[in-house]
């Protein structure tokens, strides 16, 4: 799965380097070729088990229709989680979560559903996972986490809503990798 | 059309913020006014029942600090313990299962909250619950 994910994204910044080469033979001398919009973002990821809250900003090239925001989201509560301490000793600490992120995506393909302008959206939100457990100084396991999105984006006039399926592992067996991703999308200019 | 929604996520934004900030300069004569401040409150701990009881040792601080406050073996769901405000609570919770032991762990901080109503200092009831039932 993550190294089909990388094919992916290394195949998006390929083909992102090849149409800028194309696309700017074509353009006039005078302007700039990317044009880039500040975002603002929020949302949540979420499944049966858990729920993130999303938020960051960034940036979006309109012409390659690639973005790029720093993203912070956590769990908004304290969860249960029963770990392994010893063979026969299984703690159940009350855990909260934390993932500072680089999501890069892309829009692809733009379509109209139900005459919203649509399009697919593909992409990762990669970054570092930590948290903290409430009553000790332990702390769950913090590291580099990588997971790949992919999912439905809606242009609703200067905002889009993005609908994506996410990969995010939190490193907990009770909680599935799978997650639904809402997140609204703001392009500032 | 842009602006609009640029617009509206900022004013969107500025409501969730203005929520953090508390307003205490208001005065409402008819409030009731606790001015004798609280120096012990409830601590309500709630546990899943088992017939062999569940023996539970709350702490001062954090498990690591080790400042037994005192040992119990609880035989109920929920028990109510009285103790000082200002201090923050750890309770570790003993469950068999099995060959297994489960170790609940909770932790709060008992606080002494107060607003200022009319140029007096208001002291409020802040009760926590520490929350040891196992997740099913």
């Amino acid at each position: 799965m993550i190294r089909f994910c990388w094919v992916l994204v290394f195949y998006l910044i390929s083909t992102t380097g090849i149409s800028q080469v194309k696309d700017s033979s074509s353009h006039d001398k005078s302007g700039s070729y990317l044009k880039f919009s500040p975002t603002l973002n929020c949302g949540i990821h979420v499944n049966l088990q858990d729920i993130y809250i999303d938020f960051g900003a960034g940036a979006f090239e309109r012409t390659t229709r690639l973005g790029a925001q720093l993203n912070f989201a956590f769990r908004p509560y304290y969860k249960k989680v029963q770990l392994y301490q010893e063979p026969n000793i299984i703690r159940q600490w009350k855990e909260k979560k934390y993932c500072l992120s680089l999501d890069i995506y892309k829009r692809l393909l733009e379509f109209d559903l139900a005459k919203i302008n649509a399009s697919f959206l593909l992409g990762t939100k990669t970054g570092y996972l930590f948290g903290d457990y409430r009553g000790t100084r332990l702390r769950p396991k913090a590291g580099f986490t990588f997971n790949p999105l992919i999912g439905i984006s809606f242009d609703l006039n200067g905002i889009s809503l993005d609908l994506a399926y996410l990969h995010f592992s939190d490193r907990l067996a009770s909680v599935a990798d799978g997650r639904l991703m809402l997140s609204f999308n703001v392009l500032l200019n | 059309m842009k602006t609009h929604s640029v617009t509206s996520c900022i004013i969107t934004l500025a409501f969730i913020v203005s929520g953090c900030f508390k307003d205490d300069d208001g005065c409402d004569p008819n409030r009731y006014c606790e001015t004798v401040p609280i120096d012990s409150n409830w601590v309500h701990v709630n546990l899943t029942e088992q017939s062999t009881g569940v023996p539970i040792v709350i702490y001062n601080g954090n498990l690591e600090d080790n400042k037994v406050i005192m040992r119990d073996t609880l035989y109920t769901s929920t028990v109510d313990y009285f103790l000082p405000v200002e201090v923050v609570y750890t309770i570790e919770a003993f469950y068999r299962s099995g060959p297994n032991t489960i170790i609940a762990v909770d932790s709060r901080k008992l606080e002494e909250e107060t607003f200022q109503n009319c140029g007096e200092t208001c002291y409020e009831n802040s009760e926590i619950t520490l929350d040891l039932v196992l997740i099913d």
